[in-house]
C-alpha cells in the first residue's frame, strides 16, 4: 500500500514535473510564436525588397499572360531575357511570334516579324524599371515608386510616384520565392493586367551574340 | 525792304504749305512704320504671302526664352528658379503638355476606321501578315494604346496608329513633374518661358532681360548647377544696351567736338542753334516727302538718310563764314583787304559775298540731287525712299541756308575768330603747292589705286550673321541650347493655301517629296490631322480589306469583331476644338493678306510649317521646294543675307550711275577738263576709302556702300565750292569745318562694336579725310593767280 502511493506520488511529481515543463515549452512556444509574428509584422515591404538578390548580369526565361477585360482567354507569349546592368536588355519572344525588345543606352527598340528594328519612343522608362526589378535595383526602384504590401505575403506591390508611370501604370506586384524575383504583374488602370512569370540565372558575362545587340 | 519781305514771305508761305502737306497725308493717308527688311525686297505677290506666313508662324517664337539646367541639384534649382521666374511681371511660364493617352485615345475612336499608319497600310492587303501584325501588338508587355483602344478597336490599326504618330511628339521625359531631356547621357531639365513684352519695347526687353539674368546668377551660385539659356530678348537687350551706350558716349564726345569746334571758330553757340533749326526743317521736308509719295516709311530710310546730316551741315558752314555782316575787327584778312573786291576776282580774295556762295549751293544741290534722282528709279522701295527724303530734306535746307538765314540778326553778330582765318591763309597756301603738282598726284593716286584694286579687288560679304553683334556667351549659349534641344541642323518648311483641306494636301505631297530621302525625320500635324481626301481613302481600304477577310484571322485568335462604322470625317474644327489645340497652334494657324493693295489673293489664308530633321536637304528636295510657289523653306538669316545682297548690287549700280550724272553736270558746268579735274577727286575718295576700309575689316557690306552716299554728296559740294570759289580761304575754313564736323559725328561710329555701324564709319572717316585733301586740287587755279596773290601780300 505503501509502496503504491510513493508510486503513485512519483508519478504524480513527474506528471506534475513533465506538466510543467510542457507548460513551459508550450509557453516557450507561444511566446516563441508570438516574436516570430511580431518579427513578422515589422518587416516592411521595402526592407522585403531589399531582400532581393541583386542580379547585375543574368540570364533567364519568362512566361507572360496579358489579360485584356474583353479577353475570356489571356495573350500567352514565352521567350527568353538576357540583360548587363551596364549595357541593356533584350527581350526576347519566341512564342506565339518572334519579337525582340532592346533596351540600350541609346533607347529602346523593337523588331518582330513584320517590321525592321526602330526606335520606340516613351516605353523607355517603363522597360528600364522592368530591368531594375530584374537586376534587384532597389535604389533605383526606391527614386520611381513607394511600397506597400501586396495580398500575397511573397509580393510587393509598387506605386509609381511620377506622373508618367502612373499613367501608364496602377501598380506593379514584384513576387520573389528564395530572395529571388518569381514574378511580375503589371496592373493598368483600365483593369488589364500583364503577368510575367520569369527565371533567371546569374552570368559573369553576357554572351558576345547579346552584347552585340546592346551596342 | 521790299525784296526782304517778298523773300522771307515766300520762304514761310512755302514752309507752311510743306507743314500742312504733311500733316495731311499723315493724317487722312493709311501710313504706317515698317521695320521688317523682307517687306522692301521687291517681291512677287507670292513671296509676299509667304512672309505674311512665316510672320503669323514664327512671330510668337520672338518672345520666348528657353532655359536649360543640369547638375547634381537641378531639380531643386529648378523648382527655385520656377517660382522666382514665375514671380516676374513680363513672364509667364509655359507647362505645355499634351493630354493622357487615355483622352486621346478616346478623341481618335471615332475615325478609328480613318486612321492607318503606313506601316499598317503596307500589311492591309496580306492576311497573314496582318494577324502576325496584330498578334505582335497584343504580347507587347506594355502598349497604352492597345490596352485603351482594344475594346473598341481590335483590328489594332488606331493603336498602331497612334503609337507612331505621338511618338513623334516623346522626346521630352517627366522626372519629378519635370520636362527633362537627355543628351549624350546628361539629363537636363526644360523651363520654357514667353515674354509679354509690349510691341517689342526695347526698354521693357532690358527690363527683362536684367531680371532674368539675376535670377539664372543666384541660381547658378546658390546650388551646383550649369545653366544654359536662349531667346531674342537676350540679343535684343544687348544690342540696344550697345547702341544706347555708343549714342550717348559718342554722341556726347560728338557734340563735344563740334561745340568746342564752334566756339573756338565762332566764339558763338549760335551757329550751333541756327544748324539745328535748318536740320529740323531739312528733316521735316523730307518726312513730308516720304509721306507724299509712299505710305509707310521704313526705320532703315531714316538709318540711311542720316547722311542728310552732314550735307546740310555743310551748307550752314558756308553760310556762317561767308556772312556779309561779319565784323571787321575780328577779321585779320579783311583788315589787310583794304579794297572792295570786284565780284569775279573770287579766288584773289579772302571776303566772300553772301548771296555769291548762294550759285554754288544751288549748283551743289542740282548735282546732289541728280545723284540722287538715280536711286528713286529703283526697284527696291528702300533706295527709293532714301532718294525722296534726301531730295526733299536738301531742299529744305537749301531754302533755309539762302532764304531764312541771311534774314536772321544773329547771323549778323557771326564772326570767325582771327585765328581760324589766318589757318584757313595756311591751308590755302598749302593747297596752293599741291595744286601746281596735281598732275603727279593725281596720276600717283591712281596708279596706287588700281593697283592695290587689282591685287585685292573690293570683296563684298552680305552674310547678316556678320552683322551680328551678340557677345560671345550668347552665341555660344545659342549653339549649345541648339544641341540640348537637337534642333542644330532642323530646316522648316512653311506651306500656304487658302482652305484647310487644300493645306493638309499640300503638306502630305510635301511629305510624299520628302520621303524620297530616308534619312530625313520629318515633324508636324499630318499625323494626327490628316487630310479629308486621305481620311476617305483610307476608309476605304480599311472596307475593302475588311470585306476580302483580311483581319478575319487575327480577330479570330482574339475572340472579337471589329466593324466598319459609317464614314465620319476627323475636321479641323473639331481638332482645334479638342485637348489636342495646343499641337494645332504650335503648327498651324490662319492669317490675313488684307493689309497691302497689291495682295489680291483672297483676304484670309491658312499656312503650316514641317519640321526636317535628321539630314540637310538634298539638291533634288531643295529644288522641288524653289519650284513650288506655295511653300519654302524657312531661313530667316538666308532671307535677309539675299535681301542685303540685292540692296547691294542695286545700289552699286545706282551710285555708278549716279557718278555719270554728276561727271556730266561738271562737264556742262566747267568744260572737259575741270570737268575731269572735279571728278577725280570724287572717284578716288571713293576708292580709297572702300579700299582702306577692305583693309582694315577683311571684307565689306552694304553699309560701307552706304557710306559713299554722304562721301559723294560731301564730295559734289567740295568740289563744286572750289570750282566757283577757287582756293578763297572762308571757302577752305568752310569746307574745313564741314569736313571736321562730319568726321567728329560720323566718323567716330568706326569706333562702335556694332559690325554694321563700325563698317559705315570706318568708310565715311577715310572717305572725308580723302575727299578733303583731294577736293582742293580740283579748283582751276592758274600761275598767274598764285603771282596776284603773292605780290598783294607782300604790299
Amino acid at each position: 500500500m505503501k509502496i503504491s502511493a510513493v508510486f503513485l506520488g512519483f508519478i504524480i511529481v513527474f506528471i506534475t514535473m513533465n506538466a510543467a515543463d510542457v507548460i513551459a515549452i508550450e509557453q516557450a512556444a507561444i511566446n516563441n510564436n508570438s516574436i516570430g509574428l511580431k518579427e513578422v509584422q515589422t518587416t516592411g515591404p521595402l526592407e522585403q525588397l531589399k531582400q532581393l538578390i541583386s542580379l547585375p548580369l543574368a540570364k533567364g526565361t519568362f512566361e507572360q499572360r496579358k489579360y485584356f477585360t474583353v479577353l475570356k482567354q489571356p495573350i500567352v507569349s514565352t521567350g527568353e531575357l538576357h540583360f548587363d546592368q551596364e549595357l541593356g536588355l533584350i527581350w526576347q519572344t519566341h512564342y506565339p511570334i518572334s519579337s525582340v525588345l532592346r533596351l540600350k543606352k541609346s533607347g529602346l527598340y523593337m523588331q518582330d516579324a513584320v517590321s525592321a528594328e526602330r526606335e520606340v519612343k516613351g516605353a523607355g522608362t517603363m522597360t528600364q524599371v522592368l530591368m531594375n526589378a530584374l537586376s534587384g535595383n532597389v535604389r533605383a526602384l526606391e527614386n520611381e515608386f513607394s511600397f506597400q504590401s501586396s495580398t500575397q505575403s511573397t509580393c510587393i506591390s509598387l506605386l509609381p510616384k511620377e506622373n508618367l508611370l502612373a499613367n501608364i501604370m496602377q501598380t506593379i506586384d514584384l513576387c520573389m520565392v528564395d530572395n529571388k524575383l518569381s514574378s511580375i504583374v503589371l496592373f493598368e488602370h483600365s483593369g488589364n493586367r500583364t503577368e510575367i512569370d520569369i527565371n533567371l540565372s546569374a552570368l559573369n558575362e553576357l554572351p558576345e551574340a547579346i552584347s552585340a545587340q546592346l551596342q | 525792304m521790299r525784296n526782304y519781305n517778298k523773300g522771307l514771305i515766300a520762304y514761310f508761305l512755302q514752309l507752311t504749305l510743306v507743314v500742312l502737306l504733311g500733316v495731311y497725308f499723315l493724317v487722312m493717308g493709311e501710313w504706317h512704320v515698317q521695320s521688317n527688311l523682307l517687306s522692301l525686297l521687291p517681291s512677287s505677290e507670292n513671296e509676299l504671302v509667304l512672309n505674311k506666313a512665316e510672320q503669323a508662324l514664327f512671330k510668337d517664337k520672338e518672345q520666348q526664352v528657353i532655359i536649360a539646367l543640369s547638375g547634381k541639384q537641378a531639380i531643386k534649382a529648378y523648382q527655385t528658379m520656377q517660382k522666382q521666374l514665375s514671380a516676374l511681371p513680363m513672364v509667364e511660364l509655359n507647362e505645355f503638355q499634351l493630354p493622357s493617352l487615355t483622352e486621346i485615345s478616346q478623341f481618335y475612336l471615332p475615325y478609328k476606321d480613318n486612321l492607318l499608319s503606313e506601316r499598317y497600310l503596307q500589311y492591309i492587303n496580306e492576311p497573314a501578315v496582318m494577324t502576325q501584325f496584330i498578334t505582335s501588338q497584343l504580347i507587347q508587355m506594355n502598349n497604352p494604346f492597345v490596352s485603351s483602344t482594344i475594346a473598341s478597336a481590335p483590328r489594332l490599326s488606331l493603336a498602331d496608329y497612334l503609337n507612331t504618330e505621338l511618338n513623334l511628339f516623346n522626346n521630352v521625359e517627366i522626372v519629378k513633374g519635370t520636362p527633362s531631356v537627355v543628351i549624350e547621357n546628361k539629363r537636363y531639365f526644360i523651363s520654357q518661358l514667353n515674354l509679354n513684352i509690349a510691341g517689342f519695347s526695347l526698354k521693357e526687353s532690358q527690363k527683362v532681360n536684367h531680371q532674368l539674368l539675376h535670377i539664372i546668377q543666384q541660381i547658378e551660385a546658390t546650388y551646383d548647377v550649369s545653366i544654359t539659356y536662349s531667346g531674342v530678348v537676350f540679343h535684343t537687350a544687348y544690342a540696344s544696351e550697345q547702341a544706347e551706350f555708343e549714342i550717348s558716349s559718342f554722341g556726347v564726345l560728338s557734340l563735344i567736338g563740334v561745340i568746342i569746334l564752334i566756339l573756338s571758330v565762332f566764339r558763338s553757340l549760335k551757329p550751333l542753334l541756327l544748324s539745328t533749326i535748318t536740320l529740323s526743317i531739312a528733316v521735316l521736308y523730307g518726312l513730308t516727302g516720304i509721306v507724299i509719295f509712299f505710305e509707310e516709311l521704313h526705320l532703315l530710310t531714316l538709318v540711311f538718310a542720316v547722311t542728310l546730316i552732314g550735307i546740310v551741315i555743310d551748307y550752314c558752314f558756308h553760310r556762317f563764314v561767308c556772312d556779309e555782316n561779319a565784323d571787321s575787327n575780328s577779321n585779320i584778312s579783311i583788315s589787310i583787304n583794304t579794297q572792295q573786291p570786284s565780284s569775279d576776282k573770287v579766288s584773289n580774295n579772302y571776303y566772300i559775298k553772301p548771296s555769291i556762295i548762294n550759285k554754288p549751293l544751288v549748283l551743289g544741290f542740282i548735282t546732289t540731287v541728280l545723284g540722287y534722282f538715280g536711286l528713286f528709279y529703283s526697284p527696291l522701295a528702300l533706295l527709293s525712299q532714301v532718294a525722296v527724303f534726301m531730295i526733299f530734306g536738301l531742299f529744305g535746307g537749301l531754302l533755309t541756308v539762302t532764304m531764312l538765314l541771311p534774314h536772321v540778326k544773329w547771323l549778323s553778330r557771326i564772326t570767325v575768330m582771327p585765328w581760324a582765318l589766318g589757318f584757313a591763309k595756311k591751308m590755302q597756301q598749302n593747297s596752293i603747292l599741291f595744286v601746281q603738282k596735281r598732275n603727279v598726284i593725281y596720276s600717283g593716286l591712281l596708279v596706287v589705286t588700281a593697283g592695290s584694286l587689282l591685287v585685292a579687288p573690293l570683296n563684298f560679304n552680305d552674310d547678316v550673321r556678320l552683322l551680328n553683334s551678340s557677345p560671345q556667351l550668347l552665341l555660344e549659349n545659342e549653339a549649345k541650347m541648339a544641341d540640348i534641344l537637337n534642333y542644330k541642323n532642323n530646316q522648316r518648311i512653311v506651306v500656304i493655301a487658302n482652305t484647310i483641306e487644300e493645306l493638309l494636301q499640300r503638306q502630305e505631297q510635301v511629305i510624299q517629296q520628302l520621303k524620297q530621302q530616308p534619312t530625313l525625320i520629318i515633324k508636324g500635324i499630318a499625323g494626327l490631322l490628316p487630310s479629308q481626301k486621305k481620311q476617305k481613302l483610307q476608309y476605304q481600304m480599311i472596307k475593302n480589306a475588311t470585306k476580302q477577310g483580311v483581319f478575319k484571322q487575327g480577330l479570330a485568335t482574339i475572340g472579337l469583331v471589329d466593324a466598319v462604322g459609317d464614314y465620319k470625317a476627323l475636321t479641323y474644327q473639331e481638332f482645334t476644338a479638342s485637348q489636342l489645340n495646343s499641337l494645332a497652334m504650335l503648327y498651324i494657324t490662319k492669317f490675313s493678306t488684307n493689309e497691302s493693295d497689291t495682295i489680291k489673293s483672297s483676304t484670309n489664308n491658312f499656312t503650316l510649317w514641317l519640321d526636317v530633321s535628321g539630314d540637310m536637304l538634298n539638291a533634288d528636295n531643295l529644288l522641288w521646294l524653289t519650284q513650288q510657289t506655295d511653300m519654302r523653306v524657312f531661313d530667316k538669316a538666308a532671307q535677309v543675307s539675299t535681301s542685303l545682297t540685292s540692296y547691294r548690287q542695286n545700289l552699286f549700280y545706282l551710285l555708278a550711275a549716279a557718278f555719270v550724272l554728276v561727271f556730266f553736270v561738271l562737264l556742262i558746268r566747267y568744260g572737259v577738263q575741270q570737268g575731269v579735274m572735279g571728278l577725280l577727286p570724287i572717284a578716288l575718295s571713293s576708292m580709297i576709302s572702300l579700299s582702306l576700309s577692305q583693309y582694315f575689316l577683311g571684307q565689306l557690306n552694304i553699309f560701307n556702300l552706304l557710306a559713299l552716299l554722304l562721301i559723294l554728296a560731301l564730295a559734289i559740294d567740295y568740289v563744286i565750292f572750289y570750282q566757283e570759289h577757287g582756293l578763297a580761304p572762308r571757302t577752305c575754313l568752310a569746307i574745313m569745318l564741314s569736313a571736321i564736323s562730319s568726321a567728329l559725328v560720323f566718323g567716330m561710329l568706326a569706333f562702335s562694336s556694332t559690325p554694321a555701324v563700325q563698317s559705315f564709319g570706318l568708310t565715311v572717316m577715310f572717305g572725308i579725310i580723302a575727299i578733303f585733301i583731294l577736293a582742293p586740287l580740283s579748283s582751276r587755279y592758274r600761275h598767274s593767280d598764285v603771282k596776284a596773290e603773292t605780290s598783294h601780300l607782300n604790299n
